[in-house]
């Protein structure tokens, strides 16, 4: 081959390459895409406990009021007898009313407990004040005296943090320790944020020899496991039931993805 | 460009995906956090606004029962029911009312108020678009309606007459300022002067038929030890007991945070000083004893610590009396009225026999009649209640009744709410569909000069329901005076006597 004809294919191919580009291109949003609908999928269900747990407490009256507006009343009080408006007795009454506001939002988990819709125990219902404008720190807490779940690393109990004057204002906070749904419910999306972050988590089983050998391994060997992932298609999971309909006829996820057994050596 | 045409085509295509794929804010899709939005008013058509808070859904489905219902009072009267229960939450409700030979409709709509839409944020969006409501409904309870009076007031410029205020079931008389509370208290009604109706009775009327009714009843009115057992007396136990009473006594009990209660208690208060005869003496003819609850919050039975200490020293001056009959005021809605009773009996049980509780339309007779076995358990309580409800509790349609499909009235559900309601349709349907024009009312001040032409009046000049007859009074008798626990419902003439309407099982779901 002549250099001429060298420098004409290479032309060629910048060309293919182009004309292909776009393309390629749409293939990479739509995988970058899967895998970020992937992750988000696996957290879904924690958003939308933590938006009925918002709920909870912005709509909850015990009494006409919600415990955002005693929050936001205590916090005048505080201020007004600072500055000797009112009186202390005042001040003790308006944090007596916060203190049975938050009795009175987690009574009913807890006497109802395992027969409420959605299973939710309350552990920790907190009211915190910042110093401001002179007024000192001030916590008022209601606190579940049932003992904590031990798996705690499992993610069973959730902190909602809500900021009665706005997101921006942190003069006063409220968090609320919660777990939603029974048990079982939070094993098995625990299985499936497993299963989830699996795929779209995934790498090429090159990237993943590239990956061993960057960690400073040696005669690395990577085995296929592709029963493990034949396995997951028997889970009826919808999602996967949406890959498989996506696939070519006859093909499964194992065609494409694989648990790999890697072996090495360090030096 | 020829050459870059295909390229551009697969950008543009890829451009919109990799937003979505980036999670690029794309707020404009949704709705506006935070704000009010009126919707508009199709041509020819007119609106009247209903506020209450995102968790009045039950108040809806009752208003939305009594305005359907209405057309069995109103001939020729369309109701639409068919957007007032979406699948949205954030949507806005809506019935559609029109008369036959009228060209525009009436569309009620319900506004939801939020922790982030308050009452003035719908006020300035209802002012700013056009054609402003007729009227704004509202005021299911007295804090709620002294919120939305303010609002109304304090909003002058609209986009045609500013509203009428048609207050639901508001009741109390007077709201102590907030700012000044020892400050001389203006009426609700005036919050809003000249353009507030009220469609209940208030405090003050409740009071009066209340404590009207038990000075008619031998049963239930206040006696010494000395008049309830005169043979104890002549055998001389009376002298032998510590403390003899020498007037009936009345405790009464009010919570600060609630300005129905306080105001309720100030009205039973009045009544009972402006009513009673003076005893031999020329002196009142009974002994106060009071007491302040500084707020309402507490558990489903479990009293607050205010209301543990004040049942237990109401149990201990029951428990000093000799054994007479006393009058326990509890104005307080179900909840903390159930848990202060609750405290009094636990401390004395004796205290049953001994109080008969009046209050005023806090306690619903749903909460005994179909609840009653978690809301008012009445065998636990034991006290015999007296208290008030602005209609009919108990006029349930008959099994052949004319009654639109599925708008019947049946048991063990009461009837009080879907009644009122029905009136106020009736009401709101005459003044906006006047019979002597074939239009749709188009302003708001033609609405308040409807309003105060009624024939028969409903209103006073000040916008007040008309009293002294209609009134319903529920006796609650627990099952220690009676067979079983029953409810007895009475309606006062207009000769001023009570007539006695039914009697009702809450053990047999409402069955006579």
């Amino acid at each position: 081959m002549t250099p001429e004809n060298l420098r004409v294919s290479w032309g060629t191919a910048a060309k293919y390459l182009i004309g292909i580009a776009p393309f390629v291109l749409v293939w990479l949003v739509l995988v970058c895409w899967l895998v970020s609908l992937l992750y988000s999928r696996a957290n879904w269900s924690e958003e939308s406990d933590a938006a009925i747990v918002r709920e909870w407490l912005e709509e909850t009256r015990s009494f006409r009021r919600t415990l955002p507006e005693l929050v936001r009343e205590y916090d005048q009080v505080r201020t007004d007898a600072k500055d000797g408006a009112v009186l202390s007795e005042r001040l003790n009454e308006k944090n007596a009313e916060v203190r049975e506001q938050l009795r009175a939002l987690a009574e009913p988990t807890r006497a109802y407990e395992n027969k409420l819709p959605g299973f939710p125990t309350i552990y920790e219902l907190r009211v915190m004040f910042r110093t401001d404008k002179g007024l000192p720190e001030e916590t008022i807490v209601w606190v579940n005296p049932a003992p904590r779940p031990r798996q705690q690393n499992q993610g069973r109990v959730q902190t909602l943090i809500y900021r009665p004057f706005g997101d921006a204002d942190d003069r006063a906070e409220i968090r609320c320790e919660y777990q939603l749904h029974a048990f079982n419910k939070l094993q098995r999306r625990e299985l499936e944020r497993r299963r989830e972050s699996l795929v779209a988590g995934a790498v090429l089983v090159s990237e993943t020899e590239q990956m061993a050998r960057a960690a400073g391994l040696m005669d690395i060997r990577l085995t296929p496991k592709s029963d493990y992932v034949t396995g997951l298609t028997e889970w009826n999971d919808p999602l996967y039931q949406q890959i498989l309909a996506h696939l070519p006829a006859g093909a499964t996820t194992a065609d494409y993805i694989t648990s790999l057994e890697i072996q090495g050596r360090k030096p | 460009m020829k050459r870059w045409r295909w390229q551009i085509l697969v950008g543009l295509i890829c451009l919109p995906v990799a937003l979505l794929a980036s999670g690029f804010g794309l707020s404009w899709f949704g709705e506006p956090k935070g704000r009010a939005l009126a919707l508009p008013v199709p041509n020819g058509d007119e609106e009247i606004a209903w506020l209450h808070t995102t968790t009045g859904t039950n108040t809806w489905e009752r208003f939305v029962f009594g305005i359907v219902r209405s057309q069995m009072q109103v001939p020729g009267l369309h109701v639409d029911d068919s957007a007032a229960f979406q699948d949205s939450t954030t949507a806005v409700p809506e019935i559609v009312l029109w008369k036959e030979g009228s060209p525009g409709k009436l569309r009620i709509r319900w506004y939801k108020i939020r922790s982030d839409a308050a009452e003035t944020e719908w006020v300035n969006a209802l002012a700013e678009r056009s054609p402003a409501p007729l009227a704004v409904i509202g005021g299911g309870s007295t804090d709620r309606a002294v919120e939305l009076a303010k609002a109304l007031e304090a909003r002058t410029q609209w986009r045609g007459d500013r509203p009428a205020f048609l207050i639901t079931t508001a009741t109390a008389d007077r709201v102590a300022p907030a700012e000044n509370p020892l400050g001389s208290s203006p009426l609700l009604v005036d919050l809003y002067d000249d353009r507030s109706f009220r469609f209940c009775f208030s405090n003050r009327q409740m009071a009066d038929a209340v404590l009207d009714f038990v000075d008619q009843n031998p049963e239930l009115k206040p006696q010494l030890f000395s008049d309830t057992a005169r043979g104890a007396v002549a055998s001389g136990l009376s002298v032998a007991l510590p403390n003899t009473a020498w007037k009936p006594s009345v405790f009464s009990v009010q919570w600060n945070d609630d300005p129905y209660s306080t105001d309720l208690h100030e009205q039973f208060k009045e009544s009972l000083l402006e009513n009673a005869s003076p005893d031999a003496l020329g002196e009142h003819p009974f002994q106060f004893s009071r007491w302040d609850i500084p707020f309402s919050i507490g558990g489903f039975n479990r009293a607050n610590t205010y209301e543990s200490r004040t049942g237990e020293s109401i149990a201990k001056q029951v428990f000093e009396l000799p054994p007479q009959r006393s009058l326990l005021i509890l104005p307080a809605v179900t909840q903390p009225a159930r848990r202060l009773l609750n405290a009094v009996v636990e401390a004395y049980s004796d205290a049953r026999r001994r109080l008969i509780v009046v209050t005023g339309d806090g306690i619903p007779v749903n909460a005994m009649l179909r609840d009653g076995e978690f809301a008012w358990p009445m065998a636990q309580l034991g006290v015999p209640l007296v208290f008030f409800t602005h209609a009919n509790p108990v006029g349930w349609d008959p099994p052949s009744g004319m009654a639109p499909p599925g708008y019947a009235l049946a048991p063990p559900n009461s009837t009080e709410e879907a009644s009122h309601f029905a009136e106020m349709g009736r009401i709101i349907v005459e003044v906006c569909f006047p019979a002597d024009s074939s239009e749709l009312v188009n302003r708001g001040d033609r609405v308040i000069a409807n309003l105060h032409a009624l024939k028969p009046a409903f209103f006073n000049r000040n916008g007040e329901r008309l009293g002294g007859t209609g009134e319903y009074v529920v006796v609650s008798l627990p099952r220690y005076r009676v067979t079983a626990d029953a409810i007895e419902v009475w309606r006062r003439k207009s000769d001023g006597k009570w007539r006695w309407i039914d009697t009702v099982s809450p053990a047999a779901g409402g069955q006579r």
